[in-house]
């Protein structure tokens, strides 16, 4: 099944297949190794047999403690940064291919801007972690509303694709700075910290009920993308070819703005805002197996899990204190990103 | 294949660029479109496409009217040609050809297997099945045309909309694709419309022609018949001698020498 998703229509050579097989594998071995590491190290036969436990009778040889953390501690995380990496860089790919722009993140639209707005709001309300939650993923949704909107309405006779990128700008600047504003009006004793850390993006305070919540919005949006990304391939070739060619292209672009703004706001609401992750993977995934969507979006969904994992695997066990999220997938991508850059110069993509 | 474009009016919100067009065209007829640049060439091609809106008039399609065809219904039956330009992705050429059977193709697939290979075909078809696993972007200007033209191919349409397609290539390769339009009509009966910027196309391999001129003025027949001295001053403001010389496949020949003044 796997088989006929990805390689149907295009032309896979064999190298290609046996990387996108392979990813399934590092996913699978690295979340386990993801579940031994942290401030509370569980050897890894521990977590085998744990996890075993649930389905099988085996001797209990472990504390009590080691399972609350397999299960209530570190299950939740690891799922989240799946979760999270997977919907950014899926959005970022198919906002690149939407907007024939290998330089588009998923934020382009404003969604970012308006889920810390949404959440720096709530932080300033007094509202508990679930309206956090909510108004981050109501204020992200709301911004690439009024950003489509605004598309739709000015970009009739026009380019639909750049003004929609403009209004993104518009609309991104002005909830920026609504949140600078709600900053600025913030107790600086208690709710600006609090604002200030969630817009450095944590995984740390994630339980299984979050995990749930993002999670079902996110797998939607993923099903959706993958099964239409073969319209992404031709609407890179520009609106009026696309249409020529027999795509609906006002249909596949809301479906695409849609999606990717759900998991966008799902994500942003338990992780905060964690940047770079939806511009640099499809990248890195574009470099490895070209730009067929047919295994570009898989392939950018997978390496997408993986990264974040890692990297929240290294935010929270690199110090003794966590380092947020956010930050350390700027400090960490970036550097990969350029290294990758220059050792591909001859391919083009740009 | 019957296509008829009855009274038509195109033009941007608000104005009408070009009216009062009318012309009819069949299976294996290949129109070639004369006009001055800024005439409404392109306009009238877009709206031909359904990428504008037609202001007045109505344009046939065997019988049916376009208007209320869905985009990947138009795309079974129209195929396009754009100008050589570049995109953002190194596709493979065979990938870029394959792009051809979207419309064959439910909104939630891929093309598959057999897609693959009418695409192929298509490339075998215009002699450039070596270019299949080169990348599109690093091919000259000349292939990448041909790409193109292989794409709309593979849509397996009724009729091929062409955009100047001789724009940008060299002599050789102006003459190559000038051959394989006169094989299309020919052969596959496919009924071209294109655009060019010069009457000798339109000599070489086209049925009929449609010239375009300022003040809204819009004839049509025969290239033999319509592309005379009068015609060609009155359209493009320049001296031309037309000259018959002889016939090539059956059909007289003419050719158009511009008059150079001091």
């Amino acid at each position: 099944m796997w088989d006929s998703l990805v390689l149907r229509g295009g032309s896979i050579p064999k190298l290609t297949c046996a990387k996108i097989m392979l990813l399934p594998v590092v996913l699978a071995a690295v979340a386990l190794v993801s579940f031994t590491v942290g401030s509370y190290p569980v050897p890894i036969e521990t977590v085998i047999n744990i996890i075993a436990a649930k389905f099988a009778d085996i001797p209990r040889n472990w504390t009590p403690d080691m399972e609350i953390v397999v299960w209530k501690i570190r299950l939740p995380r690891i799922l989240a940064a799946m979760l999270v990496g997977a919907a950014l860089s899926a959005a970022g790919a198919a906002y690149q291919g939407l907007f024939k722009n290998p330089m588009v993140s998923p934020g382009i639209l404003g969604v970012s801007a308006g889920a810390s707005f949404g959440a720096a709001l709530a932080i300033l309300l007094s509202f508990n972690i679930i309206g956090i939650q909510i108004g981050a993923f109501a204020g992200g949704m709301l911004a690439v509303m009024i950003t489509y909107l605004i598309g739709v309405w000015l970009g009739k006779n026009g380019d639909a694709t750049l003004v929609m990128i403009l209004a993104g700008i518009i609309v991104g600047t002005l909830f920026t700075s609504f949140v600078s504003l709600t900053k600025y009006t913030a107790d600086p004793y208690t709710k600006l910290p609090t604002i200030t850390y969630w817009l450095m993006g944590s995984l740390a305070s994630v339980n299984l009920s979050d995990v749930m919540m993002a999670g079902i919005p996110i797998m939607i949006g993923l099903i959706i993308l993958t099964l239409i990304r073969w319209n992404l391939n031709v609407m890179s070739f520009g609106d009026e070819e696309a249409k020529t060619l027999g795509v609906n292209t006002g249909r596949i672009r809301l479906i695409v703005v849609f999606c990717a703004t759900l998991m966008s706001s799902s994500a942003v609401a338990i992780s905060g805002i964690v940047g770079l992750v939806g511009l640099i993977v499809p990248h890195l995934a574009r470099l490895i197996v070209g730009p067929n969507y047919n295994v570009l979006l898989p392939m950018s969904i997978g390496m997408g899990s993986l990264f974040l994992l890692l990297v929240d695997n290294l935010a929270r066990t690199l110090y003794a204190v966590e380092i947020p999220l956010g930050i350390l997938t700027s400090i960490i991508g970036a550097p990969v990103f350029l290294y990758l850059l220059s050792n591909n110069r001859r391919k083009h993509w740009v | 294949m019957r296509l008829e474009v009855q009274d038509v009016s195109c033009g941007y919100a608000g104005k009408a660029i070009v009216s009062g067009i009318s012309l009819e065209m069949g299976s294996g007829d290949s129109l070639c479109l004369l006009g001055p640049n800024g005439v409404g060439k392109t306009t009238f091609f877009k709206t031909l496409l359904g990428l504008l809106k037609l202001k007045s008039g109505k344009i046939l399609l065997n019988g049916e009217d376009i208007n209320k065809w869905s985009r990947k219904t138009f795309a079974k039956k129209v195929g396009y040609v754009p100008q050589v330009h570049t995109p953002p992705f190194p596709f493979k050429v065979i990938d870029v050809v394959v792009m051809g059977r979207t419309a064959h193709v439910g909104v939630f697939s891929s093309p598959g297997a057999k897609d693959r290979e009418i695409a192929k075909e298509t490339l075998e078809m215009l002699s450039i099945s070596h270019l299949q696993e080169r990348t599109y972007t690093e091919l000259s200007g000349g292939e990448r045309q041909l790409v193109m033209i292989a794409r709309a191919l593979a849509q397996q349409p009724e009729i091929l909309i062409m955009d100047e397609p001789t724009s940008n290539l060299d002599f050789g390769n102006q003459i190559k694709v000038l051959c394989q339009i006169k094989r299309l009509t020919k052969e596959s009966n496919i009924g071209v419309i294109m655009t060019t910027h010069f009457p000798d196309h339109a000599f070489l391999c086209a049925s009929r022609v449609a010239v375009m001129g300022r003040n809204n003025t819009f004839i049509t027949g025969t290239p033999v018949d319509v592309i005379s001295e009068e015609v060609l001053k009155q359209t493009y403001g320049v001296d031309v001698k037309v000259i018959e010389i002889g016939e090539q496949m059956g059909e007289k020949l003419k050719i158009c020498v511009p008059v150079l003044k001091h």
